[in-house]
């Protein structure tokens, strides 16, 4: 089983932000959806390849108070997943410094 | 008459139709949702429920009606995509990334790589992503990691539906392949074919077949 992906495309990025971004919480499928900005398909396909590449852990939630409704489903990146996740994501969208050298006005001191 | 008709019946009959469409949106996303996960699944039954329980979820997670709806219709929009990629691949056609030599000896970015056919097997991650330079199959074959999507099929593999190997086909000029028995087919992109997969079994068999056939014919 190949343990970094073949073919990494912006969408498989976003959805590693999202991941990335929760900081080790679990994310449903909408939580998934709504962070990444992709489409549910879009985001199940990479589910699946980030699942294949053992990146991913899922579990059912325990929604015994509400039986009527569909239970979710919560992914988490494994600890592997989240060292290869950043580490893709650092090489493929470095973080642009927000830092700007701005004119100091009224003689401010730098 | 007419006026009456437009100023009171029509956007009577209008805003009770856009308000049962509402209501209705959410039941129909649901049904829509699951049917589109047994799409998405192909064979797989328990991976259709648990997918159709799961984007049910995200349906309910969804604010508004017409939003959840519009969220079912994607979902179902990639999963009819996905089943007609599958129904291609697995009914009729492997696609994999079998190259001619004619096809790589047009390509001068990428340096090919003499490996048997097990390296090749495994250097693309159990993934058929590699190889031949003719029929039959060879004991060294080129392999180009990343031809698969730089030059295209030059043929592809036929499987039936029980992913049993069943011949090559070649491209037909026309963007789909055509087999020995004249039947054409439209090639798909292919992503899962681990060793243990049965058509890689197939595979293996068919390489290791040839091989003995031309050993035993030397």
């Amino acid at each position: 089983m190949p343990d970094h992906p073949t073919r990494v495309t912006a969408p498989f990025l976003d959805v590693a932000e999202a991941f990335l971004a929760a900081s080790g919480q679990e994310l449903h499928g909408w939580a998934i959806i709504k962070a990444s900005g992709r489409g549910g398909p879009t985001v199940y396909k990479i589910l699946e390849r980030m699942a294949s590449l053992g990146w991913l852990t899922s579990r059912w939630d325990d929604r015994t108070a509400e039986p009527n409704k569909p239970r979710r489903r919560y992914y988490k990146l494994t600890g592997e997943g989240v060292a290869r996740a950043q580490a893709l994501v650092g090489e493929r969208r470095p973080v642009k410094s927000h830092r700007q050298l701005r004119p100091a006005f009224d003689g401010g001191d730098l | 008459v007419n006026q009456v008709w437009l100023v009171f019946v029509i956007p009577v009959l209008l805003s009770l139709a856009v308000n049962e469409v509402c209501d209705v949106a959410p039941w129909l996303a649901q049904k829509l949702v699951r049917r589109a996960a047994r799409l998405w699944a192909f064979d797989d039954a328990a991976q259709a429920l648990e997918l159709g329980e799961e984007w049910a979820a995200i349906v309910n997670d969804a604010p508004g009606k017409l939003t959840k709806l519009g969220h079912a219709l994607r979902f179902a929009g990639g999963a009819v995509w996905r089943f007609q990629s599958q129904r291609v691949i697995r009914s009729a056609v492997i696609q994999r990334v079998l190259r001619s030599r004619s096809v790589v000896a047009g390509s001068t970015d990428v340096e090919p790589a003499i490996v048997s056919f097990d390296a090749a097997v495994a250097a693309a991650g159990g993934r058929i992503r590699f190889l031949i330079d003719d029929l039959p199959i060879q004991d060294q074959q080129l392999y180009f990691p990343d031809m698969g999507e730089a030059v295209g099929p030059a043929a592809v593999l036929l499987v039936d539906e029980q992913g049993r190997f069943g011949g090559v086909a070649f491209p037909d000029g026309d963007g789909g392949f055509l087999a020995a028995d004249g039947h054409r087919y439209i090639g798909a992109h292919v992503e899962l074919n681990t060793p243990g997969d049965p058509l890689m079994v197939q595979l293996e068999q068919f390489v290791r077949e040839r091989r003995q056939r031309r050993g035993s014919s030397k």
